[in-house]
Order: structure tokens, then C-alpha cells, then sequence
């Protein structure tokens, strides 16, 4: 069947190919429909032949004798022969060309035998008309072509040989059938056009149809295109959420998820598990002597590393800056340290490629569950607890929670209760300047962490190092008493400006005496601005007359100060800040600070061994 | 392939039963022994004044309802009206009103109709008639201008060759001595 000839740039090959295809589906359709249609219809047309028989011409007499009338017979076998074998069709090849034709040739001679067995009615003459338009719905014009040769023939044939029944008359009409086929005819006009219309308005649907079915495939597919980009962004977005992006492993995000899940499951199947906190050791040093993509490359070798040490039930990953986590499920606290034992080892053997190559190490602490916590932050504290013992112990070591050296730290480390209440009186102080000047704040945290890793280095011992924090913290405390006009001046500051900022070393040491747990930390807040030559402030002392932690304040103050950003210059880098240091030493600053602060930074101190 | 052969065989078997069907229909029953004139035995009374028409009827034949339909269009046509009588044959031993049938109440319907029960069959057999649907005709002198069935074919109603010549001798043209093929029961 041909296309319609609607001009579109929609109209290709594959379009094209689909509406034929939807067409003869269609068209198949209707076809078995019909044919369906016509086997009922007929069957119930031979049931009516035999009703009409039996109700019209039941018997046939001779005087008082009855037999059964010849049209019940015709009827029913006759009726049969016309039925039975289109219907059968109809059942097994519906929709299939002979089928229909069989169909219009049975129909037409149904006509014929009910005209019969109706004694010619008039009315029952309808049912040709009648049949011809139900024909029509095959919207096969060549049906009715093979109907309407029936009916004509049928005429034709009585007009030679028996002219009374269809015309009343006894001699031969050649022609006067075309009258009567000439109804048929007129009706067949209508009917072929309007199965010119249907097949018409089907292509047009079928057109319509495939045309949809094309463009909501391709909806579909754009559909199914952008949900799965969604969804690969998502998990793209899912992976950054969860993944370092330096080292690729599980971030802190995802480590808590990851620890919830595991001790849940460990509380409900009445299992272990072990965590381990690894912090590498001496990283400030490295990133600040070698720099950051030094130490990004330590990292990112840190975790393989750690991962080829570990089994494939295990997890690690970065909690944060140097530090990393290792979850080992289905592992007691006795099984978990000889696997950190096992990590640690392999990251002193590892040489890394930063700088060349160098050798680091690590601390570890372990901590498990039940035994040491019930949950993941008590899980997670307790072993970062273990790992800093093992960091105060020397580091390159492993100490788990339970370690007695570990709780004997920790206890030291705490302290006693009036030194928990200190460390609060030290922090609510330490808050005043930062509420004053938060340059300040900012500053006295920076020179606290230095100070302390210079006392550190200078193997002070704990309370020696925890005094200089102490004096770290507090040495600007002074500054609450200088106006704001002064402190918060953005450019320099004039004689009488200076003369009274000189001032607050000297406050900040009156202020901490009045308190006697903080009384220890008075003379290196006051001489936290003397110079090793004995030309500072406020009572010019020189050489180690300078409190040690007033000496070692000075360096950091200084190095602080020149890396840090200030409103009326930049910050130095820390090669310039250490050229000034050097410059200054014995003058401003004691060397042996320097020398420290050396050893602290250098790329080749023993702490960070060069391969 | 198979299909179509038994296609074609089952529309030469069609073609076959359509023949037989039509062979039927055109297959009289037997002619009449008819009187050429009038008979004086017959209780009938002959019309002075007018044709006198006889139709002899199987009460029960289905093809006579044709017949009768006929009449009535021959009757309607007719120009004068003759005697007319329908004659209901009732063989011996039949229950009694056996010919009341539908097909006598529509000949009782029939305008200036007699309808009569013919008795163990004596006037059909007076007259001859052997089939259903069998008509005589005879003028006012008794002489028979007419005899045969008025159908083209068994149940035939409408216009016929038969129902013509009815007409024609009802109007006085010249009778045709054939005798016309009857479509009925036999009585």
C-alpha cells in the first residue's frame, strides 16, 4: 500500500519503514476482526435460514401424508455448505485474502438461499444490500468486486435459464440483469469509496503513530541519557563526598559512616573491632622545609602503603591532614596491635619520593571495641589518645590505649583537677585578646603551637614545654589594657604609640601574677621582648638572664609575625623569615633558639632521615 | 495451494446444491385432470353472470401461500370480478377444522372470496385437481378458460407468465388450452 505524500523532514527511511509496518498490523487487524466478525455472522445466518425453514415450509403433504419439507434440508445442508467452510477459514486463516473472498461468496449465497426459503420476500432481498456494506468493512474493494459478480452472475444465469423467478417472465432477458446488478453496482460506488477513505484515514493514523513512537524513542532515549549523566554525576559528586581526592581513599565523611556501620554490626553479632589512628611524623616539618606537594606526595604514599599492609576486610582512610584511620573488623585489641606493628614497619622501610627520597615514619595508636569504647567517638578518641602517647613517647612507635606507659601519660598529661581549671582560667584569657584583636588571637595560636615544637625540639621536658605553651598563650594578654586606636592601628605607630604598647608585656605579667597557678608563666610574658644583646623591653636584660621561655617566645613571636599577613605589608615567605632570623641571631635572638628552629625546619634533620 | 483447490470445489458444490435448489422450486406437481366444462355434479354453483374461478388448496402446503397472494393481485386487477371460491381440501380421516389453517384464515381475508372445506377431497376430485394451488376458470356458459398454478415456481409469488394468462382470460381475451405448471402439494 503506498504512502501518503505529506511533505515533512520527518519522513525518513526508518519512519517510513515503521508506519508500513504499523500499517499492515493495522490493516491485519481489521482484516481478522472482520473475518471473526463474518464467522459469527454467518452462523448465526444459517441457524436463521433453518429457523426460517422449519417456521415458513416446515413439511411437505401429500393429502394427509407429511414429510419433512426439501427447504428444512437445503436449509440445513445447503446452509451448512454455505457456512461451514468460510468459517473454518475465519478460525484458522484469519485475515489471509482467501478467507474474505470465500467469505463475500458464502455471504452473497446465504442471500440466495434465504430469498428461497423466504419465498422470494422482498425484504429478504435487503440482506444483499446488507451484506455488501458489512463486506465493506474489510475495506478490501476486491471483496466486493467477488460479491457482486455472485449476485450478477446469479441473475445473469436466471435470466437465461429461468427468467420468472427474478422477473415474472417467460422469455429470455440477455440484458435486463444489469438491471438489477446495476443496484448492486451503485451501492459498490459508495462503499469502494469510502474503503478508499478508510485505508486513507488508517495510513494517516499509522503515520501519526509512528511518528510518535519515533519521537518518544528519541525522547526516551535523550530521557534515559540525562538521567544516566544525573546519575553518573551523582556518583561522581557521591565519590568527591566521600573520597580524598589526594590519596583516592575513604575521607572523614565517609570514615564515619564506614565506623557506625561496623561497630553496629560488631554490637549486634557480639564481635570486635580495632581502629587505628596513624599520624605521620614530623609532616609541619616537611611541608614547611620541602614544601606542600612534598608532603601531598608523602600522603598519597602513605595510604598505599598502609592499604598493602592491610587484609581485604580492613578499610583505611584519611581522617585529616597527616593523620589516617584503619579499621580492622573482626579484630581484638592483641590482633590489632601486631597489625599496626606490621604498618608501621613497612612505612620506616618505605622510601618515599618525596624530595628526592627520604625515609619517614609514623605513630600509631590502637584502640578496640568493646574493650576500650562503645562507640565510634570514644572508639575514635582512644586510640587518637594512643597515638599521641606514641607521638610524646618519641613517635615511630605503636602504643595501644590500654598500655599502662599510655594511661600514665595521659594522667600526667591531664593533670590535676586545678589543672584542668587552669588550662580553663588560660583559654577564658587567651579569649580576651582574640575578642580584642583577633589578629592577636590568631597570632598567640600560632606562636603557641612554634613555641611549643622549639621546646620540643629543644627536648625540654613536658612541664618545662607546657610552661612555654603557658607563656605562649598569655604573652599579649597585655594588650587588653591598649586602646583600640592603638592596637587596631593600620599603619605604623608613632613614639608615644610605641612607648605605650612597650607597655604590655609588663601588664600581661601583672596580670598573671595575680593568679598563682599562672604565676609561673609571669617572667617569660614580661620578657617575651628582650633582646639576647640586652637592648629589649622592659628591663633590658640580656644573654640567658632572658627566661628560656621568653627567649624561645621571641623567635616564634618574630617568625609568626613576619609569615603572617599584616594590613600594612605582606607576609614573608619562610625562607626570607629564617634569612631575618639568622641575620638577628645574637643580637635579637639567642642562637641556640635559632639553631633550633634550624633543626626544626631543615630537610636533613635526623627527624626527617634523607634517604 | 491445497486451499484453493478446495476453494474451487467448494464453489462447484455450491453451484451443484444452488442447481438442485432451483430444480426444486421449478418442479410442478402433477396437472389436472380438468374438466373442459362445467360440472353439474359439483355442489359449486356456477356464476350466470360472471367468470366462475376455482383455486383448489392443500390447507397445510406452504407454496400455496403464493398462490393466494396471486389471486389476491389478480383479483385487484381484474376489472369484473368473478365468482370466486377457495376450495380447502380435507382428506379422510383428518381431525375435524384439520384445514383451519393460517393459510385458509388468509383466504377467508380475501375480498368476495368463498371459502370451503372440501371433504374427503370430493370436489377436488370432481374437478381434478391433484396439486396445490390448482385453478380452474370457467365462463357463464360452464366452458373452462383456464386451468393451472398461477406461480412461476413453488412459493413464487409476484408476477408470472401464469398470472398473466389468468388476467387475460378473466378479461375474455382468448384462452390458452396449455395447461399451466401448478407449485404445490400434492392433495
Amino acid at each position: 500500500m503506498s504512502r501518503t505524500n505529506a511533505p515533512s523532514i520527518e519522513n525518513t527511511p526508518a519512519i517510513q519503514e515503521r508506519f508500513q509496518a504499523l500499517f499492515a498490523e493495522h490493516r491485519q487487524t481489521i482484516l481478522r476482526r472482520t473475518d471473526q466478525m463474518f464467522a459469527r455472522l454467518m452462523l448465526f445466518q444459517w441457524a436463521a435460514a433453518i429457523g426460517a425453514a422449519l417456521w415458513l415450509s416446515p413439511k411437505t403433504w401429500t393429502g394427509a401424508t407429511v414429510q419433512t419439507h426439501f427447504h428444512v434440508w437445503a436449509a440445513l445442508f445447503f446452509g451448512g455448505a454455505i457456512t461451514l467452510f468460510p468459517v473454518y477459514l475465519a478460525w484458522k486463516h484469519s485475515g489471509d485474502i482467501l478467507t474474505r473472498h470465500c467469505i463475500a461468496v458464502g455471504q452473497m449465497l446465504m442471500s440466495g438461499l434465504l430469498i428461497h426459503l423466504t419465498d422470494g420476500r422482498i425484504e429478504t432481498h435487503f440482506h444483499v444490500f446488507g451484506s455488501l456494506a458489512f463486506l465493506s468493512f474489510y475495506r478490501d474493494w476486491r471483496v466486493l468486486i467477488t460479491a457482486t459478480a455472485i449476485t450478477a452472475g446469479d441473475h445473469l444465469l436466471r435470466g437465461l435459464f429461468f427468467p420468472a423467478s427474478v422477473f415474472g417472465i417467460t422469455q429470455q432477458e440477455t440484458w435486463r440483469w444489469l438491471e438489477h446488478a446495476g443496484w448492486v453496482i451503485f451501492e459498490d460506488v459508495f462503499l469502494v469509496v469510502q474503503c478508499f477513505w478508510g485505508i486513507r484515514e488508517s495510513q494517516g493514523l499509522c503515520e501519526r503513530d509512528a511518528r510518535l513512537e519515533f519521537s518518544n524513542a528519541d525522547l526516551e532515549r535523550k530521557v534515559e541519557a540525562r538521567t544516566l549523566s544525573l546519575r553518573e554525576a551523582n556518583a561522581r559528586l557521591e565519590a568527591l563526598a566521600t573520597t580524598d581526592p589526594l590519596t583516592g581513599l575513604p575521607n572523614h565523611r565517609a570514615l564515619v559512616d564506614i565506623i557506625d556501620t561496623e561497630i553496629e554490626r560488631a554490637h549486634r553479632y557480639h564481635r570486635h573491632c580495632a581502629l587505628l589512628f596513624l599520624d605521620l611524623d614530623h609532616f609541619k616539618a616537611l611541608n614547611d622545609g620541602c614544601g606542600h606537594a612534598a608532603g601531598d606526595t608523602a600522603l598519597e604514599e602513605l595510604g598505599g602503603v598502609v592499604r598493602g599492609g592491610l587484609r581485604g576486610i580492613d578499610i583505611v582512610g584519611r581522617w585529616g591532614g597527616e593523620e589516617f584511620i584503619v579499621l580492622l573488623p573482626e579484630t581484638d585489641l592483641a590482633s590489632a596491635a601486631g597489625i599496626a606493628e606490621r604498618i608501621r614497619s613497612a612505612v620506616a622501610a618505605h622510601l618515599f619520593s618525596s624530595n628526592s627520597g627520604m625515609y619517614l615514619t609514623c605513630s600509631v595508636g590502637v584502640a578496640a571495641y568493646p574493650e576500650n569504647a562503645e562507640n565510634r567517638a570514644a572508639l575514635v578518641s582512644a586510640a587518637d589518645r594512643a597515638m599521641y602517647a606514641a607521638k610524646k613517647m618519641g613517635r615511630n612507635q605503636v602504643r595501644v590505649i590500654s598500655d599502662p606507659a599510655v594511661q600514665s601519660l595521659e594522667n600526667e598529661e591531664m593533670g590535676t583537677r586545678e589543672d584542668v581549671t587552669l588550662m580553663g582560667t588560660v583559654e577564658a584569657l587567651a579569649s580576651l585578646v582574640e575578642a580584642r584583636d583577633s589578629y592577636t588571637g590568631e597570632h598567640t595560636d600560632g606562636v603557641e603551637a612554634l613555641a611549643v615544637q622549639i621546646a620540643q625540639t629543644l627536648d625540654l621536658s613536658p612541664t618545662e614545654v607546657r610552661t612555654v605553651g603557658l607563656v605562649a598563650k598569655l604573652h599579649d594578654i597585655g594588650k587588653v589594657a591598649i586602646p583600640d586606636a592603638i592596637l587596631q592601628k593600620p599603619g605604623r605607630l608613632t613614639e608615644e604609640e610605641w612607648i605605650l604598647m612597650r607597655q604590655h608585656p609588663t601588664i600581661g605579667a601583672d596580670v598573671v601574677n595575680r593568679i598563682p597557678s599562672l604565676r609561673i608563666a609571669s617572667p617569660g610574658i614580661r620578657g617575651h621582648h628582650e633582646r639576647w644583646d640586652g637592648k629589649g623591653y622592659p628591663d633590658g636584660l640580656a644573654g640567658n638572664a632572658i627566661p628560656l621561655a621568653a627567649r624561645i617566645i621571641t623567635v616564634a613571636d618574630s617568625y609568626n609575625a613576619m609569615t603572617t599577613t599584616r594590613p600594612y605589608r605582606e607576609a614573608r615567605c619562610h625562607d626570607e623569615a629564617m634569612t631575618e632570623l639568622r641575620a638577628c641571631t645574637g643580637s635579637q635572638f639567642d642562637p641556640q633558639i635559632i639553631h633550633a628552629v634550624e633543626r626544626l625546619f631543615a630537610p636533613e634533620i635526623p627527624l626527617l632521615k634523607a634517604a | 495451494m491445497l486451499r484453493k483447490f478446495v476453494f474451487v470445489l467448494w464453489v462447484a458444490a455450491l453451484m451443484l446444491g444452488l442447481f438442485h435448489l432451483e430444480q426444486y422450486e421449478r418442479t410442478p406437481g402433477k396437472a389436472a385432470n380438468a374438466s373442459a366444462v362445467w360440472l353439474k355434479s359439483s355442489r359449486l354453483s356456477l356464476a350466470s353472470d360472471r367468470f366462475t374461478l376455482i383455486v383448489f388448496a392443500h390447507p397445510h402446503c406452504p407454496c400455496t401461500r403464493a398462490s393466494l397472494t396471486v389471486l389476491a393481485e389478480v383479483l385487484r386487477r381484474t376489472p369484473s370480478p368473478a365468482r370466486v371460491f377457495v376450495v380447502f381440501t380435507k382428506p379422510k380421516g383428518t381431525p375435524i377444522h384439520w384445514e383451519r389453517t393460517p393459510l385458509y384464515r388468509l383466504a377467508c381475508q380475501l375480498p368476495a372470496v368463498t371459502v370451503l372445506s372440501d371433504s374427503d377431497e370430493r370436489e377436488a376430485k370432481r374437478f381434478g385437481a391433484r396439486t396445490s394451488g390448482q385453478v380452474f376458470l370457467y365462463d357463464q356458459s360452464g366452458r373452462l378458460r383456464f386451468s393451472g398454478g398461477i406461480t412461476a415456481g413453488r412459493g413464487m409469488g409476484g408476477d408470472s407468465p401464469a398470472q398473466q394468462q389468468l388476467l387475460s382470460a378473466l378479461q375474455g381475451k382468448p384462452a390458452d388450452r396449455r395447461t399451466l405448471p401448478v407449485f404445490g402439494c400434492a392433495l
